[in-house]
């Protein structure tokens, strides 16, 4: 038992966007959630993070409860996350980005580091090179003094992944990946998604669109309609759900 | 409905001044003074004398046997302050006269107030140019600088003969030390000087060593100081850091021992154009000096000097309309008594106070200017360990 | 006008630019991470030389209050807890005013606004304490260095020497540390609080951080101005304005850019005197203000950005 999703809702005024969705995801598990936009899927991404606190429901990971706790603490507790809509600090090297990441594994206080003790110093010689480890995986290496911002689209999207690596969580959420790679691109995203897992030990949620993508990824996968859960399984069962054909093909 | 209550409260509130308003005991003179901002610093001063006059007036048989109140009210350092001051005096206090503002800039702006509700105010520190010309209900009690500029200038000249080229400093957004410095800039000419350099500075500046370094590249043998008190006194020391080492001689801003803890050993030297001697033999200056002494240990500042006139002269001029009315002054009307002071006040005639004899005099369309026989060039003494000073008086 | 003679003007210029610059990074620390304009930091200045005198002379007051302290600390001390204290003073803004204004998702003008009121309760409770008088420290505060130096044809006071020097050192400090993971995180919480917080980093103690850093800085800056001129209540406010002056001129939030911003408006006022004023008397210094705002204007205009001019930054 992983991560157990509650019963949780969200409405904002009188829009319920996510309405007492429950599901489980296991240990190691590559789960993928689907649905038509506006289905809840961002939100839900954003409940289980901390970014917005559930109306009702309750979120727990290896047991303990994270409903109530700060986005840092969520953090803290192993889950990391990145965004459909890349959110990287722009002003920041590819290096620094990483390196606000691996923040969580200094062991020297920051007035250590501020008077530059031989402790402090090594410490951040291991963080750079823990960075470039990152990086060397994601396939920037040689890259890290640029500005973020200077990256193409699908590098960014690396980098964004390599600094949630750098937070060393245990669960991995991925907010469409695929969005605007190309062919190829999306074909090595899913060596890489299923690599990392192994590497690192990780649980993986993504949401995606990419049909072809998460039939090949994932190992289960949720699809959300309207906020609700409307379907649960094997991709292949869920494919043949007459309710998640509706959904997609029905209006809306 | 809400308008409604508007208009009955401000109707309430105007009616105690609609009502003939009558003069209570004891007779309330109103203050307003600068009790914060930068401008404190020389409020405090003037607060000090306007409290010692009034244990003096009382101590010597009040107005009539009346004792007087002195009402403080602070004007912080600005004009809003200032006129906000005199409105409280004027309509809460129900003072017959004011004593104040500490800034000729002040009064510039809340003189007109009093003078069109016909309050007499006398200026105990404005020593502006036009002061007396704001209107008929405005005297003062501090000598305009243009009195006793040029006479300043000549003793200088006299002790260090050969000066020639005399640059000068300036605080521009401060209406006093700007007229005192076109005062001076008059008195240059009259006396002959070659004006090589004019810097001006901000009220509140602290650095000045850009402006040093240019008017001591034009050489100048004197350099002449109108700014506030605690801005002067970093200029002098900053001035003899740089090695200046000619003359400096201060406007009424450095007329204060409150420079002596800024400039320290610097300070020594400078010559200071003076209103006001704490060693000027009369029995009213030598009270004040014993007194003031006894709580500050220290002699009294000119500020002091002219605010603690400034209560006297009001209590002189209320004697003088008791005794022609051969009425008390408490149950008066306070209207009518307000003009009545007023006329006695610009009558004061060879009136002896710690200044010594002055007299006060209408000017045309105007109020009273000030007529004082005694001026004074002090040069200031550090001690050695050059934390305190004295000013001592050369002419 | 010689070499000798613009040499020394700029020297004048860069030594109150370095005020300048300490000044406006407390500033800007804070402005990076919150938006928010904390003009607490002129009486925080002040509040910072006030208690390094106190703390070297064992004397408290000269308003309504008069207490002789047990200690008398040398200098360096003095110094040290003194700007230790402004930095907590820092941190009790921080909890008393911004926080709840921030929790109770308050208008960024509320908070300066808040910071004014603050700012005049503290100068008040100043001047209730140790009088609109000027303070001055010991002249021998400095122990046996002469007032002044002599670089070649340039005169320099001593402890005008000294600022630039600490300013250096606060410069280098601060340096270090943003390379650090710390300095990362700093300015990660600066880009974005909200990515910055999923990514692990306590976004409320980073905050405590920089408010501590930020009034640190100013009671640095406080004490040196002190030391170099006198100590009043009010002294603080017109390092207030040139302050924001010259946080526009290096760009908002822009840390390196406050340091430039300082030194160049250092300098750009004492050419002002030095060049106009050398030629016209009083042009130069009368319209000294005028200048540098034309320049601010001028820089506002044609580089919103800032003197260093990265470019703006889109918050998501």
């Amino acid at each position: 038992m992983s991560l157990e999703i509650d019963a949780l809702s969200r409405h904002f005024g009188g829009l319920l966007a996510v309405d007492r969705v429950s599901f489980t995801v296991s240990e190691g598990e590559i789960f993928g959630l689907i649905g038509p936009n506006g289905a809840g899927k961002t939100t839900l991404f954003n409940l289980i993070t901390g970014m917005i606190p559930p109306s009702s429901g309750q979120l727990r990971f290896r047991g303990r409860v994270l409903t109530g706790l700060r986005p840092s603490q969520v953090a803290r507790a192993g889950l990391a996350r990145t965004f459909q809509n890349i959110r990287l600090f722009p002003n920041l090297s590819v290096r620094e980005n990483v390196l606000v990441g691996l923040h969580l594994q200094g062991k020297a206080g920051s007035l250590a580091s501020l008077l530059n003790t031989p402790g402090a110093a090594r410490s951040e010689r291991s963080a750079q090179e823990q960075a470039d480890q990152l990086l060397s995986l994601v396939g920037l290496l040689g890259r890290q003094r640029d500005p973020a911002s200077s990256l193409p689209y699908g590098d960014q999207r690396r980098l964004e992944i390599a600094r949630a690596l750098a937070t060393r969580p245990s669960v991995l959420l991925l907010d469409e990946p695929a969005a605007g790679m190309n062919p190829s691109e999306k074909q090595q995203l899913s060596a890489f998604v299923k690599e990392i897992r192994r590497r690192f030990d990780l649980t993986v949620l993504l949401i995606e669109h990419h049909v072809p993508l998460v039939m090949g990824l994932c190992d289960r996968v949720a699809v959300l309609d309207f906020g609700q859960l409307i379907a649960l399984g094997k991709p292949g069962e869920v494919q043949q759900d007459p309710a998640v054909i509706e959904a997609y093909l029905g209006g809306s | 409905m809400k308008l409604e209550r508007i208009a009955l409260l401000t109707a309430l509130l105007a009616l105690p001044a609609a009502l003939a308003q009558t003069v209570s005991s004891p007779i309330p003179i109103g203050a307003a003074l600068a009790e914060t901002s930068n401008v404190a610093l020389l409020g405090q001063e003037e607060v000090v004398g306007v409290k010692l006059a009034q244990s003096y007036v009382n101590s010597h048989g009040g107005v009539d046997g009346t004792p007087i109140k002195v009402i403080l009210e602070d004007t912080g350092g600005n004009v809003t302050g200032a006129i906000n001051a005199f409105q409280l005096l004027m309509n809460k206090d129900h003072v017959v006269g004011i004593v104040g503002p500490t800034l000729s800039q002040q009064a510039f702006g809340a003189d007109p107030i009093a003078v069109q509700a016909k309050v007499p105010v006398i200026g105990p520190s404005d020593t502006a140019n036009g002061i007396p010309e704001i209107g008929p209900y405005v005297s003062r009690v501090s000598a305009p600088v243009s009195a006793y500029a040029p006479d300043a200038l000549k003793a200088v000249l006299s002790f260090h003969k050969g000066i020639t080229r005399v640059a000068q400093f300036y605080a521009e957004n401060d209406a006093f030390s700007k007229s005192e410095a076109g005062t001076f800039r008059q008195a240059f000419k009259k006396v002959g000087l070659n004006l090589v350099d004019v810097e001006k500075t901000k009220t509140g500046q602290s650095n000045f060593t850009s402006q040093i370094t240019t008017a001591l590249a034009k050489h100048p043998q004197l350099i002449e100081i109108s700014t506030l008190a605690a801005d002067g006194a970093n200029l002098v020391k900053q001035l003899r850091q740089f090695g200046y080492t000619g003359q400096i001689i201060g406007g009424n801003g450095l007329n204060t021992p409150a420079i002596f803890p800024v400039c320290q050993k610097y300070c020594g030297g400078i010559y200071i154009a003076e209103a006001y001697s704490p060693s000027l033999k009369n029995a009213v200056n030598s009270w004040l000096g014993q007194h003031y002494r006894a709580q500050y240990h220290a002699a009294v500042p000119q500020l002091t000097a002219q605010a603690f006139t400034g209560v006297l002269v009001f209590a002189n001029a209320l004697s003088r309309v008791a005794a022609s009315a051969h009425q008390k002054i408490v149950g008066m009307n306070l209207a009518a008594l307000r003009v009545k002071l007023n006329q006695a006040v610009q009558t004061t005639t060879n009136f002896v106070t710690p200044l010594g004899a002055i007299s006060i005099y209408k000017v045309p369309n105007g109020g009273g200017e000030l007529n004082q026989k005694d001026f004074y060039v002090a040069q200031i003494h550090m001690n050695s360990s050059g934390k305190s000073g004295s000013f001592v008086y050369v002419k | 006008m010689t070499a000798g003679y613009l040499l020394q003007q700029l020297a004048n210029g860069l030594s109150n630019g370095a005020v300048y610059a300490i000044f406006a990074l407390g500033y800007t620390l804070v402005f990076s991470i919150l938006d928010i304009l904390n003009f607490t930091q002129g009486a925080v200045f002040a509040v910072g030389a006030y208690l390094t005198y106190s703390l070297m002379t064992g004397h408290i007051g000269g308003g309504q209050l008069h207490l002789h302290l047990g200690l008398r600390l040398p200098l360096w001390l003095a110094f040290t807890a003194g700007a230790l204290i402004s930095g907590l003073l820092g941190v009790a803004i921080e909890f008393l005013v911004f926080r709840p204004l921030r929790r109770r998702r308050a208008d960024p003008l509320l908070a300066l606004v808040a910071s004014i009121g603050l700012a005049t309760l503290l100068v008040n409770a100043l001047q209730l304490i140790y009088g609109a008088q000027n303070h001055n420290f010991p002249f021998h505060a400095l122990g046996s260095l002469p007032p002044v130096v002599y670089l070649g044809p340039v005169i320099v006071r001593s402890i005008q020497l000294i600022i630039l020097g600490v300013t250096l050192l606060a410069l280098a400090a601060l340096w270090l540390f943003s390379r650090s993971r710390y300095g990362k995180a700093l300015f990660a919480v600066a880009e974005n609080p909200a990515v910055a917080s999923l990514l692990g980093i306590s976004v409320s103690r980073y905050i405590v951080w920089t408010f501590f850093l930020s009034g640190l800085l100013g009671g640095i800056a406080g004490t040196l101005v002190g030391l170099s001129y006198s100590i009043s209540p009010y002294f603080g406010q017109n390092y207030g304005l040139i302050g924001l002056a010259v946080i526009v001129l290096g760009g908002l939030g822009d840390i390196p850019g406050a340091v430039v911003g300082g030194l160049v408006m250092g300098v750009i006022e004492a050419l002002t005197v030095g060049v106009l004023d050398f030629y016209i008397s009083g042009v130069g210094s009368g319209y000294q203000d005028a200048i540098s705002f034309g320049i601010l204007l001028l820089v506002l205009l044609f580089r919103p950005q800032g003197l260093l001019g990265r470019k703006l930054v889109q918050r998501v």
